[in-house]
């Protein structure tokens, strides 16, 4: 049964279309990777799910019930780990963990057997007691990890939690939500290092410009381009490109210089491919260029994002 | 209601650690109050504000009855006078600022009194007619003075009535002067007369009447204000107001902090609800500026000798509507403000302009009308007020305090309104 249920979520600022018609949900016990270029609506998507924005229009489930008519109790069920580091640099991690526990209800011995837990799991035990502000940028991300899983949360919003921190660090926090989806909390993992989101999720929901461009599981997605064809052709002309348009995609010319990529179609077999691959030979034969190199490319996730979102730069 | 006491525990915390922002609340004013206090101490001390009028007297007469009035010049306490030989050394003296107002007897002086005549003195247009001009007596003064000048000329001509009317009498009128003491010797013994009958009857004790008695339990009441100080019973209230108002920036910084650190957003996020975020937030800051109001208070009298008037329980209430006027307005600055450059820009402005209408730099008392009923718009005035009522009235119109305290009351409700309102744009 799905823990999360985004149902046509729409948000608008002022003319500007935040999110069109979303829709997504999460299982108990799933990590799904919420993908997307920077504007593209993760942020206003996480914060009406966190209850800091109300939506124009759909409706958000948890656990069946709707989030905008019982706030208040499923804010508890709720565990967000914000981007920025939103821990006090003042007080010390255990104090920290202590009065955003209280805030959830924990108090005394159970208050404090959690925040012990919370320090042992990402490894801050030894350093509980130093003000933030003295820890290291890693330390801070998971004391920052820490406080957003301290209340036991059914479901669990990590927005770019290893921003920042070294290989250890992020590979200790890699960890950590790995387990808590073992513990069957769903998670919601929103980050820009595509092999963390291959590393930790089934399924993945790519977004921009505030509609979902793709959903699914992660296998699926990346197996309908696999396997492209990419070449190098040298003798390049307009008049080679406008016969080879149907056949390839042109990456890039330079002077008479081509790069060229022969994509296999989602669905399409291998006899197809190399079909059109003998056509697209004979087509520079006769115009009398030259194929320089030829090899084949794996499409991997990083790829899959650029191809649906573009290449063009983002604020 | 406990996610609130856990943000004020929280943002106490979080206080205690910045000691050296708690010391400059507090040591800041105290600077201030001594700064002003020694430099401006002159300017407000009580015996100052009698200030006497500096007066030079040229007596071109030199006679007996000029004499006569220079002596009874001399006796008021309001004058300090100075006798010069000419009237040239005693223009350029005022003209260097020694002197105030100057007095010029003519020469011609005992010859026109001794020329009036009995009805003179009551005639309008008689030899008197034109008052001292008609007697050579000329007073002069600078523009500044002119108020003083108007104030010495019918003294002086008062004074030159009552010592040239007897010799008139004697001189016109003896036998009605002879008449004139007859009756009131007579007047006298009537008056001892019934004050024996009174103590005979047993009724002496009860002779003074209820006021008397009144005035003179008043008269054994000893002021709790110390007047050789009274310069600080003004300055230490004014400028306790001033910087109980810059808990606002604190707070708005404080409040901007919250939002940029994010924790802001994960107080939203928790089950803590918006009111119980504001109050959280709002506590520490109120506890902070109240102590901090006491403390300078308490500072005022061990440095100062400053009184703290003849109920000092009454300041409390006055304290904390004070300062719940303030941490009002903090909120409101915190919720209208985007960046810490605008707090310190809003707060500043607020804070100074505020203190400048209301009296707080100057005394209300100092201001023209106007301008004192403009400053009614800030809290701080409202707060001055019942001040001012507790720590240098001997008889505090507490009706004036409780009316004070309920337009600071009104003010933080405003203040607050407009403040949960915005709140959910920080």
């Amino acid at each position: 049964m799905s823990l999360l249920e985004v149902e046509h979520l729409h948000k608008k600022y002022g003319d500007f279309v935040a999110l069109h018609d979303l829709s997504f949900e999460v299982i108990a016990g799933e990590v799904l990777g919420l993908l997307g270029p920077n504007g593209a609506g993760k942020s206003t998507a996480m914060m009406i799910l966190a209850g800091l924005r109300t939506s124009d229009g759909g409706v958000v489930r948890i656990s069946g019930e709707r989030l905008d008519q019982n706030p208040d109790k499923l804010k508890r069920m709720m565990g967000v780990v914000p981007q920025e580091l939103a821990i006090y640099p003042d007080l010390t991690g255990r104090e920290n963990l202590m009065f955003f526990g209280s805030l959830y209800g924990y108090t005394g011995s159970r208050l404090k057997g959690r925040v012990e837990e919370c320090l042992n799991v990402v490894g801050l035990a030894e350093f509980a007691d130093q003000h933030t502000a003295t820890y290291s940028g890693g330390m801070k991300r998971r004391l920052n990890f820490s406080v957003g899983i301290l209340h036991e949360p059914e479901l669990v919003v990590l927005d770019e939690p290893t921003v920042g921190v070294d290989p250890q660090s992020r590979n200790h926090l890699i960890e950590c939500v790995r387990k808590l989806a073992q513990k069957g909390v769903a998670v919601i993992y929103c980050s820009h290092y595509m092999e963390e989101i291959e590393s930790l999720c089934r399924r993945v929901a790519i977004i921009d410009h505030g509609k979902l461009l793709a959903y699914g599981a992660l296998e699926d997605l990346l197996d309908g381009s696999r396997l492209d064809l990419e070449m190098r052709v040298r003798g390049w002309s307009v008049e080679l490109g406008s016969k080879l348009e149907k056949l390839v995609k042109v990456t890039s010319v330079e002077g008479v210089d081509a790069h060229l990529i022969v994509p296999r179609v989602a669905g399409e077999g291998r006899s197809n491919l190399t079909n059109r691959l003998a056509q697209v030979l004979d087509v520079i034969r006769a115009a009398q260029a030259e194929v320089q190199t030829i090899q084949t490319k794996e499409h991997n996730l990083e790829r899959l994002f650029l191809e649906m979102t573009g290449r063009k730069l983002r604020d | 209601m406990w996610d609130a006491w856990y943000i004020t525990l929280k943002d106490l915390r979080l206080l205690w650690r910045d000691q050296r922002t708690l010391a400059i609340l507090l040591l800041l004013p105290l600077i201030f109050i001594t700064i002003l206090g020694t430099s401006t101490g002159q300017l407000f001390a009580l015996k100052e504000k009698a200030k006497k009028i500096k007066v030079g007297i040229v007596n071109a007469d030199q006679r007996e009855l000029s004499a006569l009035i220079l002596t009874e010049v001399e006796l008021v306490d309001a004058l300090a006078v100075e006798e010069f030989p000419d009237m040239e050394a005693a223009r350029k003296k005022m003209e260097q600022g020694e002197f105030d107002v100057t007095v010029y007897i003519g020469p011609e002086y005992t010859d026109r009194v001794e020329a009036l005549r009995l009805g003179d003195l009551l005639a309008k247009k008689g030899l008197l007619k034109d008052e001292l001009t008609s007697l050579d007596v000329k007073v002069e003064s600078s523009a500044y003075w002119a108020t003083a000048k108007q104030v010495v000329e019918k003294l002086v001509f008062g004074f030159a009535y009552k010592t040239f009317v007897p010799q008139i009498l004697r001189r016109d009128k003896a036998k009605l002067a002879l008449e004139l003491k007859r009756e009131a010797n007579k007047i006298d013994e009537e008056y001892d007369a019934a004050e024996a009958a009174a103590a005979a009857a047993g009724t002496a004790d009860t002779a003074k009447t209820e006021l008397q008695q009144i005035a003179d339990r008043i008269g054994e009441q000893k002021s709790p204000i110390n007047e050789s100080n009274f310069v600080y019973q003004i300055i230490v209230p004014s400028y306790t107001v001033m910087f109980v108002f810059f808990i606002v920036m604190l707070m708005a910084r404080s409040m901007i902090e919250e939002r940029d650190l994010g924790t802001l957003n994960r107080l939203r996020m928790s089950p803590a609800t918006q009111a119980a975020t504001i109050i959280g937030k709002t506590v520490p800051f109120l506890l902070v500026s109240v102590i901090q109001t006491i403390l300078l208070f308490i500072a005022g009298r061990v440095f100062f000798s400053m009184s703290w008037g003849v109920q000092p329980w009454v300041l409390l209430p006055v304290i904390v509507c004070t300062s719940m006027s303030a941490v009002g307005l903090g909120l409101l600055v915190a919720t209208t403000a985007r960046t810490d450059a605008q707090v310190s820009a809003y707060g500043n402005f607020l804070v100074l302009t505020m203190a400048g209408l209301s009296g707080c730099m100057m005394p209300r008392q100092w201001q023209p009308p106007l301008m004192q009923k403009l400053g009614l718009v800030t809290p701080h005035a409202w707060s001055l007020i019942a001040y001012d009522q507790l720590l240098t009235k001997q008889y505090p119109d507490f009706q004036q305090v409780a009316q004070s305290c309920g337009m600071l009351l009104a003010f933080a409700a405003v203040f607050f309104a407009l403040g949960w309102w915005r709140f959910r744009s920080l």
